[in-house]
């Protein structure tokens, strides 16, 4: 993988209305940064200007490497099995599919266990381990995670937090949660309260900072 | 992706087709009984006709006689053999009868002489069914009496014409008159000119109403279709852009997919209909092809539009039954007020409605 860099310099982000300003973040390989914050502080607005999907009102956003962006909803067609998901994003074969399923750090995912299965007969919390699948197969140097673990239970969350440790040895990953045990797992965390990013020093909770 | 697509198609297509197939048939059995109630043997006469022959001519009696006899018109016109000219007028005045039809005296004396009578044709204010009929009448009658003389009038042209006060004599609604005039006229060069008013004339009711239900369900087939797009989802399009892929392509890939999916409802209800109708036009498979991807991209575009399904199905059940009601896809214009002939002109629907009666049946 590329040498993975993120630097977010003096960035405005505007939703109908100003949702944060002068925003500064530097990330690199090996950081997982996470963003904290109440509901419409801008988390998910800082990862789809990181994506590229929405515009800044100021300031810059430089990366290096691809990007990869698991939203919060995810873009699977239910009547599809996990397969047909997956290939439609990829040009990989079906055995090279299942190849980087088993044989990569994807296998933490355990997705192989379920790809026939149709998207509308799976849990949350195996749809959420192939939307990112479906974006690690792309080979993103760079992952947003928006909520990763939202409504899912003790395995599916497990396993995910697993695979954020892996990737975060090749890759960056930035995540928007408000998932106290997820932030354990971040080198960084910034708090995003009334349109500014902070860097939250270490000692202070996440639910301590969040008031 | 596109490999995808077909496979959603395929699964898609079971859904779409027992739906619309059931609403088929029941629509089917709608027209066939609507038909059948129109045109049963023991339905009376729907259409009156005040008719005066003079005592001298008893060949123009002969005539309508025969006229009255005929398959085509006994079940759908009465006519009335009335005593003279002044009570046809009255008829027709008080809409006792839809026309009135005066045989002059001297008709056949004069027939085939530079100073031939000519027949009188008297309208009341309708140009719709009911005119239809009764200029079929008015052929039949023409070619039995020999002659295509005839002079077609507003009840008062010849009110006016005959001296008589029009306000006095007659209390018929004055807005008739030049649009059913042209057609009357229109309706006389039949045989050399061929326009959409003389299909409609044309077409029996049972073919006119299976074409529009057909147009009908097509564009009804959106709304379970709605179900099937994905590019109107705003993580999916971010998804597909992330990947590279432009919405616009998305678009089209639905939008053909979408047309696929009707094209396959309009093969099955073809299928269907070839059993019930021998007058079904082969070549409507390909003539359908045009109006299947406008719908097709019209009702993508919809559901681009507006995103959420359940507004789709508002939009599409609201706006185009309302559209095809007011075309005559659903009850024929023949049968509703004078006014909603004049506005299909500007509908879309009417076009698109006559599109696919000419490419089904003719």
């Amino acid at each position: 993988m590329a040498d993975s860099t993120v630097t977010i310099e003096n960035v405005s982000l505007k939703y109908k209305k100003t949702i944060l300003t002068n925003v500064t973040i530097n990330a690199q390989k090996g950081d997982v940064i996470g963003l904290l914050g109440l509901n419409g502080s801008g988390k998910s607005t800082l990862l789809s200007a990181i994506s590229g999907l929405r515009k800044t009102a100021s300031g810059t956003i430089k990366l290096s490497g691809k990007t990869g962006f698991v939203t919060q909803e995810n873009a699977l067609i239910e009547e599809l099995t996990a397969m047909d998901n997956l290939k439609m994003w990829t040009p990989l074969s079906k055995a090279e599919i299942i190849k980087e399923l088993t044989e990569t750090e994807l296998s933490i995912l355990k997705v192989n266990d379920f790809i026939d299965l149709k998207v509308k007969r799976m849990s949350g919390g195996m749809k959420k381990r192939l939307a990112i699948a479906s974006v690690l197969l792309s080979k993103p140097d760079i992952l947003l995670l928006d909520e990763p673990l939202a409504a899912l239970d003790i395995p599916a969350k497990n396993d995910i937090i697993n695979f954020i440790d892996s990737f975060s040895k090749v890759g960056t990953v930035f995540i928007a949660s408000h998932s106290e045990e997820l932030f354990e797992h971040c080198t960084k965390i910034y708090l995003l309260k009334d349109g500014t990013a902070t860097l939250l020093p270490s000692g202070i909770s996440p639910t301590e900072a969040l008031g | 992706m596109i490999k995808a697509y077909c496979k959603r198609v395929l699964l898609f297509l079971p859904y779409v087709v027992c739906y619309f197939l059931a609403l088929g048939i029941a629509m089917l059995a709608l027209v066939m009984y609507a038909s059948e109630f129109l045109y049963e043997n023991s339905t009376e006469s729907i259409v009156s006709v005040a008719c005066y022959v003079p005592d001298d001519e008893s060949y123009g009696s002969l005539g309508i006689g025969l006229v009255k006899n005929l398959d085509s018109v006994k079940h759908t016109i009465d006519i009335d053999l009335v005593g003279s000219e002044q009570k046809v007028i009255s008829k027709v005045e008080n809409g006792d009868a839809i026309a009135g039809i005066i045989v002059p005296d001297g008709f056949i004396e004069t027939m085939g002489t530079p100073d031939a009578r000519q027949v009188t044709v008297l309208y009341r204010d309708a140009d719709t069914f009911e005119e239809h009929v009764v200029n079929d009448l008015l052929y039949a009658m023409s070619d039995l009496l020999g002659t295509t003389q005839a002079s077609i009038l507003t009840a008062r042209e010849y009110a006016e014409q005959s001296g008589l006060s029009s306000s006095e004599a007659y209390d018929i609604g004055y807005d008739i008159q030049s649009t059913s005039l042209h057609y009357v006229m229109n309706r006389k060069n039949l045989f050399h000119k061929v326009d959409v008013d003389d299909l409609v004339a044309k077409y029996a009711v049972r073919e006119r109403l299976t074409a529009s239900y057909t147009l009908y369900i097509l564009l009804m087939s959106v709304f379970v279709i709605s179900f099937f797009f994905r590019g109107n989802n705003d993580i999916f399009r971010a998804r597909a852009r992330l990947a590279g892929i432009r919405t616009w392509k998305i678009f089209l890939l639905e939008a053909g997919c979408a047309a696929v999916m009707i094209y396959f409802v309009y093969l099955l209800l073809f299928i269907c209909l070839c059993f019930i109708f021998e007058t079904m036009n082969a070549l409507s498979l390909i003539t359908v092809i045009p109006a299947v991807l406008i719908i097709a991209l019209l009702g993508t575009s919809l559901c681009y539009l507006v995103k959420s399904p359940t507004t789709v199905s508002y939009i599409t059940f609201g706006a185009g039954t309302s559209l095809m009601y007011l075309a005559g896809g659903l009850i024929p214009l023949d049968f509703m007020p004078h006014f909603f002939s004049l506005a299909a002109i500007y509908n879309p629907f009417y076009y698109l409605n006559q599109f696919f009666m000419r490419s089904m049946f003719l």
